[in-house]
């Protein structure tokens, strides 16, 4: 078969545009993908941006730290130097002031130093004796409203710690001053909602609700300490800490760096934050504050505080911390949450029916999501916990050694450099932010074209093309079987 | 009477374990140098960079452009063959 030219370019055409419609469907499956475009961003997530400007905002890396203890405690021999060194500069200023001056503000916040360091040293009576002795002599001076914050606040620490043991066998005046000691930390917290940036407000939510829970402790295995219910299902799976959709699809991520170099109040990123608490029947059962659910970082951040400045590691602490968890989707988190509070299983209710209980809650929750990540070794996993506790609690112990070394030494407390030779040798205990608090993009500026398979579409209509050509060449250069020519 | 006293001690006690580590925020000198290197343990870099340059990511991509290179070959040879016909 002979062909002109203008009609064989014509043929291998139609052959190129058939194998490039063929290719199209090849590339379609993914066989030969375009080159990637664009770059690899990072940006913020919600919860980055904190509940009030300049406050602190939540990293997963806190809630890993404070279930392995790895952060820095005082001992007892620096409260014990620092109640000394007090005593001393209070008794120096009382001669200095003149009839009729006021105290200054350094006279009162050595008195919140004197008593937060009695109460470190487990002697809580005494220490909300020297604050109502201090808020006597604010109220009798004049003071009002925010004055009186740090007042109010450590008052009402130390009543609360002070008179619980009393009140629950029955003791009348002890329970009145539990009560007291409650409504001084609501008066904080009305006085200044911003202080702790806002954390403070869920200690007065664990009070209340292990207050509710002596009158009924079945509470305790109904909710946790903020009201997020126990006996839901919960499949963390499929749950994040933020809306990704949005934050991703109309740029919010992108905006929240711009906002974070001079952060507002009343920003719209917070209503992307997950929220967790304050459950069903929570109000009718417990008489809080707390009353519905909120921004999942706040209880964190509030529980993360009560951890590492209050008394420490709680079960019920860190129960909530695992429900949480489990409720943004952090399920590493979540697992070494219950595995910390099955821990101290011993100390989250007298009753041993509903410390069973607790393990068994918490157990069950470990094994949802170990089903959900049947490749890793949980056994591992767990040794891996215990080897990252025993290390937070070591640097917890030398920690203190080096303080009682430094002080018996005669160095000062309140020397800058006091810690540089112990950082120097053990280095920084915090983790560091890992991609669990990042948002990851690939930014793509020519994100409106399609994104067309052209390598396969070239590749076949190019085969396609050739083939045809080269059956073309062929046949036109077979010889003529039929003779034209007379015999 | 002794083991609803007992009991009551003991869930007392329990109690100011419970409640004294809801000895949350006790505001002393401590507390504003405690906030600010809790702040300053936890920055975040948030960085930016060129599309992933993994392994399986430039294989794919020397397979893509192998794929358009050959292609393209091939379209220029099946034009030069058809050209270069015997008339």
């Amino acid at each position: 078969m002979h062909l002109s030219k203008p009609k064989a370019l014509g043929l291998i055409s139609i052959a190129g545009f058939v194998g490039l419609i063929i290719g199209g469907c090849a590339g379609l499956h993914g066989w030969f993908s375009p080159p990637a475009r664009g770059h690899i961003k990072e940006f913020p997530l919600p919860h980055h941006v904190a509940q009030y400007p300049a406050g602190v905002s939540l990293r997963f890396a806190m809630v890993h730290d404070v279930l392995t203890e790895r952060f820095a405690k005082h001992g007892k021999a620096y409260y014990r130097k620092r109640n000394r060194l007090v005593d001393n500069e209070l008794q120096e200023l009382k001669p200095k002031r003149k009839p009729g001056e006021n105290p200054s503000d350094r006279y009162f916040a050595l008195l919140d130093d004197q008593g937060a360091g009695l109460e470190a040293l487990g002697d809580s009576d005494g220490a909300a004796r020297v604050l109502r002795a201090k808020l006597r002599e604010q109220e009798a001076l004049g003071y009002k409203s925010k004055q009186l914050y740090t007042t109010y606040a450590n008052l009402g620490t130390f009543l609360i710690h002070g008179n619980f043991v009393k009140a629950r066998t029955g003791d009348l005046s002890a329970k009145e001053q539990l009560r007291e000691g409650l409504s001084f930390i609501h008066k904080s917290i009305e006085v200044n909602p911003e202080a702790h940036f806002g954390r403070e407000v869920w200690q007065a939510v664990a009070v209340e609700f292990m207050l509710a829970a002596i009158d009924d402790p079945g509470l305790l295995m109904k909710y946790d300490m903020v009201g997020n219910r126990l006996d839901q299902t919960i499949d963390p799976s499929g749950l994040r800490a933020f809306n990704a959709e949005d934050w991703g699809r109309f740029g919010m991520g992108r905006d929240a760096v711009r906002y974070l170099e001079n952060p507002q109040p009343n920003n719209p990123y917070r209503g992307m934050i997950t929220k967790v608490g304050a459950a069903d029947d929570w109000n009718k059962a417990v008489n809080t504050s707390h009353s519905k659910p909120v921004p999942f970082d706040e209880p964190t951040l509030g529980i993360i505080g009560m951890w590492r400045l209050g008394g420490g590691a709680n079960p019920h602490f860190a129960l909530a911390l695992g429900e949480i968890m489990m409720r943004v989707g952090q399920r590493f988190l979540a697992w070494t949450a219950y595995e910390r509070a099955v821990g101290m299983a011993d100390r989250f209710w007298p009753d041993s029916g509903i410390q069973e209980k607790f393990v068994e809650h918490c157990r069950k929750r470990q094994s949802i999501i170990e089903k959900q990540l049947p490749s890793e070794s949980w056994t591992e996993r767990r040794q891996q916990f215990q080897d990252e506790l025993d290390f937070g609690r070591r640097y917890q112990a030398d920690y203190q050694d080096y303080e009682a070394k430094q002080i018996k030494g005669g160095a000062s407390i309140e020397d800058s450099h006091f810690y540089d030779a112990f950082h120097a040798k053990h280095g920084p205990i915090a983790s560091p932010v890992g991609q669990e608090d990042k948002f990851v993009i690939n930014e793509d500026p020519y994100h409106w074209m399609p994104s067309v398979p052209y390598p396969a579409m070239l590749l076949f209509a190019g085969l396609f093309a050739f083939v045809a050509a080269c059956l073309l060449r062929v046949t036109s250069s077979a010889p003529n079987m039929v003779s034209t020519s007379p015999p | 009477m002794r083991q609803l006293l007992s009991g009551g001690f003991l869930s007392g006690m329990l109690m100011i374990i419970l409640t004294g580590s809801a000895a949350a925020c006790i505001n002393d000198r401590e507390v504003a140098n405690s906030e600010r290197e809790f702040k300053s343990h936890y920055k975040t870099n948030y960085q930016e960079q060129p599309s992933i340059e993994s392994p399986e990511h430039l294989k794919n991509q020397l397979l893509a452009y192998g794929a358009t290179g050959l292609g393209s070959v091939l379209l220029l040879g099946s034009v030069v063959v058809t050209l270069k016909r015997p008339s």
